[in-house]
């Protein structure tokens, strides 16, 4: 039972870093055949000066571009499955605590657990108080209109 | 052409940097970040995105040692994510106040200082001793239960370990993760400190349970990076696939090496990037080259 957790855990993390090795290597040819990636063109997006990066090209954007083959949007969606990697060992490792009834463990790592979705959800939205602003807005918006 | 020519000599360089950082066992972040900044002249922000994805391919792509290895490894390092977890979190944002009020001579400074730092727990994991007990089991150790057996190939004989000192090892993670998050490389060496240093483990088992905790150390940092635009994709795709290739053949270059001369001629030579990365910090530019 041991031995088939380690296993599945080991593989699924093998498996996360090759799908995110070809998004990535798609998303790089894809930039390359079209000569730019929606509204950028090779050369604004491939110097290291590029004012393109994750907050000037957002991840929402990145989801939207997939459909049209945007390059940015393949490159991204590896980087996104490359980071879920070591959060899906946290997730099965707590499958595997929850399994040996071993509560000590099962608490910690709940805590690392906790401490990765404040990390990847909630900061990120914290970090741009503009957004969190907007959405706070839409909501009396509907709450309060006619 | 020219932009395909780029994209070549990052590839060149991550690869060459995962293959020393496996080699040494200072992971390819370290030896990756000075590269891009002194010799590529790139904004040090999208060296250290670059390095922090690297860092989790890297973390995640060595997984396939965990199939041999017990789950006490893997058991001791989610004990010790707890704090690093938290270190990543503080270090990040630090880092983002950094940029923020134009500090950014200081990461060079500190980059430079924990990579000198950092060569000496790294000069100890090449040449690991056997494990003896140096400390009695205490309280942490049963209650955490940080037992656990390695087979020593050149002895040839199986030894049971234990780990003492939870809080002390808890502390320098949370140090650990602190660095890791600042400067986005996977701290390993600061890892291997806490866990050898204050939790008296064996080195074999802490360089596997830090590879462990690198993965999720990085991927915790990566979301303040992601929303602060840290990330440039097109430095961090050839770099994240470079660095994982040379890790890989780095890591079985190694299985085959017999000398230590080999590494120690590459710790030698990043002492010098250290120095130099200071010396940038210091706006010293040319003191050394």
């Amino acid at each position: 039972m041991r031995i088939r957790v380690e296993t599945a855990i080991s593989y699924s993390l093998i498996l996360g870093v090759l799908i995110s090795s070809a998004l990535m290597v798609s998303g790089l040819t894809l930039l390359f055949l079209k000569g730019g990636a929606g509204p950028y063109d090779v050369d604004t997006i491939c110097s290291f000066q590029s004012p393109v990066n994750t907050r000037t090209f957002t991840l929402s954007q990145a989801i939207e571009g997939l459909g049209s083959f945007n390059g940015l949007s393949y490159i991204y969606l590896g980087a996104v499955v490359l980071i879920a990697t070591p959060v899906t060992r946290v997730v099965l490792l707590i499958g595997q605590f929850a399994s040996e009834r071993n509560k000590l463990y099962l608490f910690l790592s709940l805590l690392v657990m906790t401490n990765l979705t404040f990390a990847l959800l909630i900061l990120p939205t914290l970090a741009r108080p503009r957004s969190l602003l907007l959405a706070f807005l839409l909501v009396l918006r509907c709450k309060f209109a006619p | 052409m020219w932009v395909l020519y780029v994209l070549l000599e990052m590839l060149v360089y991550s690869v060459i940097a995962g293959f020393i950082g496996a080699l040494t066992g200072l992971g390819g972040g370290t030896v990756l970040v000075p590269i891009y900044t002194l010799v590529l002249g790139m904004p040090i922000m999208y060296a250290v995105g670059a390095s922090l994805i690297s860092t989790i391919a890297t973390s995640s792509g060595s997984a396939a040692a965990y199939v041999k290895e017990g789950i006490s490894n893997i058991r001791i390092g989610m004990s010790l994510e707890v704090a690093t977890t938290l270190g990543a979190i503080a270090g990040s944002l630090t880092v983002v106040w950094v940029y923020r009020v134009g500090l950014t001579w200081l990461i060079y400074v500190v980059f430079g200082t924990v990579l000198l730092f950092s060569l000496y727990p790294t000069y100890k994991k090449i040449s690991p001793r056997p494990w003896a007990p140096t400390l009695k089991p205490d309280w942490t150790t049963r209650l955490l239960n940080l037992r656990g057996k390695y087979y020593d190939e050149a002895r040839k004989t199986t030894v049971s370990y234990y780990g003492v000192r939870w809080w002390l090892g808890l502390v320098v993670m949370f140090f650990a993760g602190y660095v890791s998050g600042l400067l986005g490389i996977g701290s390993g060496a600061l890892k291997v400190l806490g866990m050898d240093s204050a939790m008296c483990l064996p080195i074999k088992v802490t360089t596997t349970t830090s590879n462990f905790m690198i993965g999720v150390t990085a991927a915790t940092s990566s979301g303040v990076y992601w929303v602060n635009g840290y990330i440039q994709p097109f430095i961090a795709a050839p770099t994240a696939l470079g660095v994982l290739l040379g890790s890989v053949a780095g890591t079985k270059a190694l299985v085959r090496m017999k000398g230590r001369s080999v590494r120690i001629v590459f710790l030698l030579l990043l002492a010098i990037m250290g120095v130099e990365m200071i010396a940038r910090g210091l706006n010293l530019t040319g003191w050394l080259t």
